[in-house]
């Protein structure tokens, strides 16, 4: 898949600091104050991954590309099914799991020629998502 | 004994010898000192179309018609002793296993010999080329901290190391050309261009074959046994001038020769990578020198896919590099100073004082205010933007292909010889592999927190597709047990001739993503070995 959208590689790199490097790194630490904040699995994750995030911003970009590529996936309750929120997994170490299985079985999307874990899309989405609510 | 210039042999002349080989570069000069001892006595002639300069007039000989995708014919070979290694690169890599396998997703793949059956063989190549015993070892280029290479998930891409000869010990025709005139056996024919195999009627074995210098003078070279080594191309053109007696050209009773012409597919780039972390060393994957018993070796490493990926994958082999970091740095690294310095230093590192110190020493004074600037130049730049990428640079296998092809065309050169048509082809396959294979090491980067690729390969057919060629020739006369499958037997004799060999890329019947010298030069030792027994 293709997007007309220009994904700028500041943002890529943003994210990729955010991510560790190495993706989501196991065992994010996530303060108390965000869980309190946080009303449902979806916002509490977008919460913890925005945490962990240097540049907020250049994720939920990403997000919104994401989703105009994948209209089908614009709504939180489909992308928390997607992530496997539904099933509890709200532990970013669980979610990790699943980008590096995304990253291995080839379950890729590109935008602008860059590849990126479907996980890590999705939570990108979710994070545009519970901005603009 | 030693060279004899063909342009002084009397006309219809006939010289005799026990093995005549043709052809004077890669090949047959690693054959000829295979066969310099221990052949009881045998007289070795090398036949060689040049002389030891370059010489327009017979490097014209080599010109012919392309046809289809646009090839460098012209500079893609040189004729004159030594061959095309009077400027190749040097860089040189064992095929791997798997490329050596019949591969069910690729048609026509397989060799009917394994790699292990050539290790010995190619352990006598590095030795040939002056090269270090633990030249493709990881470790003995590393030093632990700067030079390292990446952590990448093992199952998932590997790191391997990519050595070329010392730039002094390239040119494999000056190189060689003390040794042969000290041989007791081995002669070599410059100026004498080979025009045709005289064979039996029917064509079971050859007698002779036809010579020609520039000047017209003609004459013959009998001998027990004949080798062709006249490079991937021209190859399958002189089997195809053999046509008085076996009209479709000698050993082409099944239509094979010149069929399957093949060359390594370079790309650049498939994708640029976007570090995460722009401290990464990258020194290992760039052009690096290192001390050596005979001199200096050059090496870089580069990435390739896991047999298992490859298999579970369906792919085609390939083999990425990291291209230019950026133009100040190549500009600084290609610098003799720096090359100088960093020789100097390394050897320094490892205890030792290099023969030539002064050389490098006067080298990094001389362009000390190059490499001063360039320092702070790249430092600065580096400062100013300290998260860059690097290109990847892909060199990809293509899959055996019957109608890519070397035929015989109705130009003819000064000698009055038919000019080749060059009809090279790819397949669907070939731009679906290196495509696939680039997502997959994105994906190895990605886990490894390398950083991210941005592919620069748009999905879709062949007609985008656009890889420069590597100049290797390769297929022309494929090698198979079976004599409707391939030109030449498992031991490199031409099916149904019993005195006739070839030695030479042309005998790949699959390609591997690695240049291919280093795998002539061990066929052509193993080739010395089984001549041996054939002339006892
Ligand atoms: C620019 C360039 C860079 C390269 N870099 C690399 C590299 O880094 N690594 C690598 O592995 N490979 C490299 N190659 C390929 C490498 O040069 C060849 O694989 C190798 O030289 C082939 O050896 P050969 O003996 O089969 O043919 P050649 O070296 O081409 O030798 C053939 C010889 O036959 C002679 N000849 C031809 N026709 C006749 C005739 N009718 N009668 C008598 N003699 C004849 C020619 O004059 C020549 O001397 C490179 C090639 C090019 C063009």
């Amino acid at each position: 898949m293709t997007t007309p959208f220009a994904v700028r590689r500041r943002d890529v790199l943003r994210l990729l600091a955010a991510l560790g490097g190495a993706g989501f790194g196991a065992g994010a630490g996530v303060g108390a104050g965000a869980q309190a904040e946080a009303a449902s699995r979806e916002t509490l994750v977008a919460a913890r991954v925005r945490l962990r995030l240097v540049s907020p911003e250049s994720a939920s970009l990403l997000g919104a590309a994401y989703l105009r590529d994948r209209p089908d996936e614009d709504s939180p309750a489909h992308l928390a099914v997607a992530l496997g929120l539904d099933a509890g997994a709200t532990d970013i170490a669980a979610i990790a799991a699943r980008h590096r299985d995304d990253l291995r079985s080839g379950r890729v999307h590109r935008l602008d020629g860059f590849g990126f874990s479907r996980t890590e899309l999705r939570l990108c989405a979710l994070l545009y998502l519970t901005d603009r609510a | 004994m030693g060279f004899i210039d063909a342009r002084e042999l009397p006309d219809g002349h006939t010289v005799e010898t026990d093995v005549c080989i043709v052809g004077a570069g890669a090949a047959g000069l690693a054959l000829a000192s295979a066969l310099s001892s221990g052949t009881g006595g045998a007289r070795v002639l090398l036949v060689e179309s040049g002389g030891f300069e370059h010489d327009d007039h017979t490097q014209y000989l080599h010109q012919g018609q392309v046809v289809g995708r646009e090839y460098p014919l012209g500079i893609s070979r040189l004729r004159y002793f030594g061959g095309t290694t009077n400027h190749w690169g040097g860089n040189v890599r064992p095929l791997d296993a798997i490329d050596m396998e019949p591969r069910p997703w690729v048609p026509h793949s397989g060799w009917p010999i394994t790699r292990a059956e050539l290790d010995p063989y190619y352990e006598r190549a590095l030795a040939f080329l002056g090269l270090p015993d633990d030249a493709f070892e990881l470790e003995a280029w590393t030093d632990g901290k700067a030079c390292r290479p990446w952590e990448l998930e093992a199952e998932l891409a590997e790191t391997e190391i990519f050595p070329a000869v010392a730039p002094e010990l390239r040119q494999l025709g000056a190189v060689r050309r003390a040794s042969i005139e000290e041989s007791a056996n081995v002669d070599v024919l410059l100026h004498a261009n080979v025009l045709e195999f005289e064979t039996d009627d029917p064509p079971r074995a050859v007698r002779a074959v036809r010579v020609a210098t520039l000047q017209d003078e003609r004459f013959r070279v009998q001998a027990r046994l004949f080798v062709l080594a006249t490079g991937g191309i021209e190859n399958a053109r002189l089997l195809l001038l053999s046509s008085s007696v076996a009209s479709a050209g000698l050993g082409n009773d099944h239509d094979l020769v010149g069929r399957y012409f093949a060359d390594h597919l370079v790309i650049p780039p498939v994708g640029d990578l976007w570090l995460s972390d722009p401290e990464l060393p990258l020194d290992l994957y760039l052009e690096r020198a290192r001390a050596n018993a005979t001199g200096r070796a050059m090496g870089r490493a580069i990435f390739r896919l896991p047999d298992g990926v490859q298999r579970e994958q369906r792919l085609q082999n390939c083999g990425v590099q990291l291209g230019p970091t950026m133009p100040l740095d190549v500009a600084i690294r290609r610098g003799k100073a720096f090359r100088s310095l960093d020789y100097a230093w390394r050897a320094v590192q490892e205890g030792d004082l290099p023969d030539d110190f002064h050389y490098h020493v006067a080298n990094v004074i001389a362009d000390v205010d190059e490499l001063v600037a360039g320092g702070y130049r790249l430092a600065s730049y580096r400062a100013a933007y300290p998260t860059w990428h690097v290109d990847l640079i892909a060199v990809a296998e293509p899959a055996p292909n019957p109608e890519s092809r070397v035929r015989l065309g109705d130009e003819r050169d000064p000698l009055g010889q038919r000019r080749i048509v060059l009809d090279w082809r790819l397949s669907p396959s070939d731009q679906d592999s290196v495509r696939r294979s680039t997502d997959l090491l994105a994906a190895a980067f990605a886990l490894a927190g390398i950083g991210r690729v941005r592919v620069q390969m748009p999905e879709g057919g062949l007609d985008w597709f656009r890889p420069s060629p590597h100049m290797h020739h390769l297929g022309t006369t494929r090698m198979a047990d079976d004599p409707k499958s391939g030109v030449v037997d498992r031991n490199c004799r031409v099916h149904g001739i019993e005195n006739l060999w070839i030695a030479g890329s042309s005998v790949f019947p699959t390609y591997g993503h690695v240049n291919p010298t280093f795998t002539i030069l061990a066929l052509a030792f193993r080739l010395g070995d089984h001549l041996r027994g054939v002339l006892a």
